[in-house]
């Protein structure tokens, strides 16, 4: 008997005004000591999934669920307040994506981690300080004892997943809910929780549900996975076998647009076109149809049910055997392979920037942070850099004193022959129309109250630039984008649509530098791939120089012509991208490369054969 | 922690400067002779240069100032010009009905506005949510002179439970000084309890849909621990806020409710000031009540260090 079993989940939305079914007749099933792996993109329903196993879906009226979910033997659909209580954390326990937000702020560990087992156990403070130590310890938390008495914000982020980890664990819960537990943190400490996520379900004999949206996060740790689409599960399977031969379009479309560090280099990846479907809107057929490369009339009339395929791998799919347009050829832009050639761009000379750390009745300086420790970098017109390193190495501050958002405390920053530090009054009008920016956040970064016709104007009227309707549509259409936008507000489009938005409020005012400050990281796979697509097209098209800063070597693996790694404020490696994903020779670019997620040499034997095919 | 106490509190000084010109030159605009007050409108010319000499009013603008700052700083508020009473000695007299009347307010806002907005917040959209807001919004658009009036009518007149206004002091008679008490702080209060109901509400409602708040429940506490501890500790900092800022407000709304009830307080010490033009004691008593809300500004600066571990000074 599994661990878990879920059959016919169907969770709605406002089913009395507006339904919206976020999740429909879901079946999963979980055995004790295996990891079941749910995949898909935001808006698939695999957080919904989730948190109805918790009983965390909104309560009636604002959503119904129905289907049965047993946990052993315990029916959990049919429990009451209480009953569920008595679920959460005890047996079912959940990590979330987020752990700057996921921790209280305002209570130490100790204290939250101590309620969650005095939550289920009659045990006394003294006690459950104790079994809060203990899980502490169990999470490899290192100076366990200390951090009893700290609050979330002294710690680093991975800690804090740490810490979030032994709060999930602190009753002893025999299936364990992760919910992109790696997604908001740093490469190398990514590949630290998964393997401590591996090696506590093993020891512990838990059941393991990773929810992600990165497929090689999914073929080095997980037994079986289930893939899911506008809140239905496609396909599902061993993971060998579903990653290597998979039956639905979809999962091989998700491989295909999942950027690969074994890909030949700036290689265009296969995109899937349109976005998920709106779920309020009922349509017939197979909800992947519109995006499908070989849908028929019947996936349009006819929804595929799950189908077996081979042993325990199902599909739902009319013709899982349709020969799928593979990747397109390497269209590699002449410019590539070559040196880099005429004058660069934009120069960073020995560029440092510190901040002054105050203390004391006086608030003298008494050190300084060495955000940026003697820097130089050159960008080649029609090139892309790749500005790589994790958190806190300094690749934003050092982008920062190019925008003129930050003064260096030392060397120059110098755009075509301007000092960025202090240009004239011409000089500055050109710097600022000239280097555009396009930002991580698409949902931060757009005006929410303003139209789109108005966001991609300003710039524009800023600079004295043609702002016509007949522009602001060229400009839409460059990004793949209609007229039917402009009158329309952020709110209306998805997190690509509004990502294409901001590439086009960046391109109005015709730069010839593009700071790409980690602007593909909160996008869907598939999204990715159209971005950085688009973003290799444009640069093309308009000879146009990218600094890309990023976490993820495997992201600019399709864009990026340079790679600069970048650690504790200074360059540690820097060249051609070929050279660097060849043979890097930094250490620190190694480690890098080798913890980046779905990397061929990482993954225990027996898991990923399909991945490394 | 202390040499940001320190710092803070020398930053008053420039602050506290500043204040008493603004407040001295402010006063010195108002129309009228401050010597026709005194002495009323038939004196002489002679009699009132006299008591203008007197009263120093013959020197410079920046001569009297000066005169006046000076005395301010070695401690000396200066005299009375109407009863010739030392100012320190007169504000001594009028702060407790004062602070009695914004302690009692504070206390119901804190007793009443945050419970009720806990309870607001947790039923939300329901008709205990209605009502409370509703009376929230009621009580804030109430001018203060008019639920004053009400409040005679119905407790003193008409029911005739408490007395309709006057003061005891507190040591000499608690109870009566009590029951002189509830009418005014009920109506200095009532704007202070609707604000305060109002942000715990927003803020707990907020706090309640962050993230840890779902990891506070996916570990399977109590609905009423992670209401009362996990979200209403971290909705509480914008409350204090308001409050802080409320304090201010509540040194305004005493003038009208003092002046109504004829309490001997601050208030009806600075509004008679004026009227008779006794400029010293005015200058002494807003000079007073600024440095009491700067305090309270730091005082609250402080708690917010208290309730959030990630502020530090």
């Amino acid at each position: 008997m599994p661990l878990l079993s879920v059959e016919h989940l169907t969770v709605t939305f406002n089913p009395d005004s507006r339904p919206v079914p976020a999740v429909t007749g879901v079946d999963l099933h979980v055995d004790a000591g295996e990891t079941l792996a749910v995949v898909g993109e935001s808006g698939s329903g695999k957080t919904v999934t989730a948190l109805s196993v918790l009983g965390l879906t909104p309560r009636p009226p604002a959503c119904r669920t129905t289907g049965t979910i047993r946990l052993g033997d315990t029916d959990l659909t049919s429990l009451d307040a209480r009953g569920w209580r008595s679920v959460r954390g005890r047996r079912v326990a959940m990590v979330f994506q987020d752990p700057s937000t996921a921790l209280n702020p305002l209570l130490t560990l100790g204290t939250q981690i101590a309620d969650a087992i005095r939550a289920h156990e009659p045990v006394g403070r003294a006690a459950a300080r104790e079994r809060a130590l203990a899980a502490l310890e169990l999470a490899r938390l290192p100076q366990p004892g200390t951090r009893l008495e700290q609050y979330p914000h002294q710690l680093s982020g991975g800690m804090r997943q740490r810490a979030a980890i032994a709060l999930a664990l602190a009753a002893g819960p025999q299936l364990l809910i992760a919910d992109e537990p790696t997604t908001a943190l740093d490469v190398a400490v990514q590949a630290e929780i998964l393997d401590m996520l591996d090696t506590l379900r093993r020891d512990l004999g838990m059941g393991l549900i990773l929810i992600t949206h990165d497929l090689g996060t999914v073929a080095t740790h997980a037994d079986r996975v289930a893939v899911m689409y506008a809140g239905r599960v496609v396909e599902t399977g061993p993971t060998g076998q579903v990653l290597g031969d998979p039956r639905m379009p979809y999962t091989r479309a998700l491989l295909a647009a999942t950027p690969r560090l074994d890909a030949p280099a700036r290689q265009r990846l296969v995109a899937i076109g349109g976005h998920p479907p709106d779920l309020a809107v009922a349509a017939p057929g197979c909800a992947f149809a519109p995006r499908c490369p070989v849908a028929l009339d019947v996936c349009r009339d006819e929804r595929p049910a799950l189908r077996p395929h081979a042993p325990d791998q199902l599909a739902a799919c009319h013709h899982p055997e349709a020969p799928l347009p593979g990747p397109v050829a390497a269209e590699h832009d002449p410019t590539s392979a070559g040196e880099p050639t005429g004058e660069p761009v934009a120069e960073f000379d020995e560029v440092v920037l510190h901040y002054p750390v105050r203390r004391g009745l006086l608030r003298r300086v008494v050190d300084r942070v060495r955000a940026v420790d003697g820097v130089s970098l050159r960008l080649w017109p029609g090139r892309t850099l790749a500005l790589v390193g994790e958190s806190g190495s300094g690749k934003t501050s050092l982008t920062r004193t190019l925008l003129r958002l930050e003064r260096p405390t030392g060397g120059t920053v110098s755009y075509s022959g301007i000092d960025v530090t202090r240009p004239d009054r011409e000089q500055l009008r050109r710097l600022q129309r000239e280097v555009q920016v396009v930002f991580q956040n698409p949902y931060a970064s757009l005006d929410p109250r303003m139209t789109v016709a108005q966001i991609l104007a300003e710039p524009l009227r800023v600079h004295r630039l043609d702002a016509s309707r007949t522009e602001l549509v060229r400009l839409l259409e460059q990004v793949g984008l209609d007229a039917a936008a402009l009158d329309r507000h952020p709110a209306a489009f998805s997190g690509g649509q509004r990502q294409r938005i901001a590439i086009a409020r960046a391109l109005g005012p015709r730069p010839r530098l593009i700071v790409c400050d980690e602007a593909v990281s909160a996008l869907d796979v598939s999204i990715q791939a159209q971005v950085l697509n688009l973003l290799a097209d444009l640069q093309r098209e308009h000879d146009l120089s990218y600094l890309f800063i990023t976490h993820d070597l495997a992201v600019v693996r399709s864009v990026a012509h340079d790679i600069a790694v970048m650690r504790h404020g200074r360059i540690v490696e820097h060249g051609p991208a070929e050279r660097i994903y060849g043979s890097p020779t930094h250490e620190y670019t190694r480690l890098l490369l080798e913890m980046a997620p779905g990397h061929p040499t990482q993954a225990p034997s027996g898991r990923t054969a399909a991945w490394s095919r | 922690m202390i040499g940001y106490l320190v710092r803070r509190l020398a930053q008053l000084i420039p602050v506290l400067f500043v204040v008493s010109v603004v407040l001295f030159l402010l006063l010195r605009l108002l129309p009228g002779d401050p010597t026709t007050e005194i002495l009323g409108q038939e004196a002489s010319a002679a009699d009132r240069a006299a008591l203008r000499a007197d009263l120093g009013l013959d020197t410079p603008l920046w001569r009297q100032f000066l005169d006046w700052i000076g005395g301010v700083l070695t401690g000396d508020l200066g005299r009375s010009w109407l009863t010739d009473e030392p100012v320190a000695g007169v504000i001594v007299d009028r702060l407790p009905a004062t602070v009695e009347l914004g302690l009692i307010a504070l206390l119901l806002a804190v007793l009443i506005g945050i419970p009720a907005g806990v309870l607001a917040a947790v039923r939300r959209r329901t008709a205990t949510d209605s009502a409370l807001t509703g009376l929230g919004v009621l009580a804030l658009s109430t001018p203060h002179f008019y639920l004053a009036a009400l409040l005679i009518l119905v407790f003193a007149i008409w029911l005739r439970v408490v007395p309709p206004s006057g003061y005891v002091p507190f040591t000499e008679d608690p109870a009566g000084n009590l029951v002189r008490m509830v009418l005014p702080a009920i109506t200095v209060g009532s704007t202070v309890v609707a604000v305060v109901l109002r942000q715990t509400r927003g803020s707990l409602l907020a706090a309640l849909g962050e993230d840890y708040i779902r990891t506070a429940e996916a570990t399977g506490l109590r609905r009423r621990r992670i209401v009362t501890v996990y979200a209403l500790r971290n909705a509480l900092v914008p409350v204090v806020t308001v409050t802080a800022l409320q304090i201010g407000a509540l040194m305004s709304a005493t003038v009208v409710t003092e002046t109504i009830f004829t309490l001997p307080g601050m208030g009806t010490l600075i509004v008679n000031g004026i009227f008779s033009r006794d400029l010293p004691v005015v200058q002494g008593a807003v000079l007073v009540v600024v440095t009491f809300v700067l305090l309270v500004n730091l005082v609250t600066d402080l708690v917010y260090a208290w309730l959030d571990p990630r502020i530090t000074y």
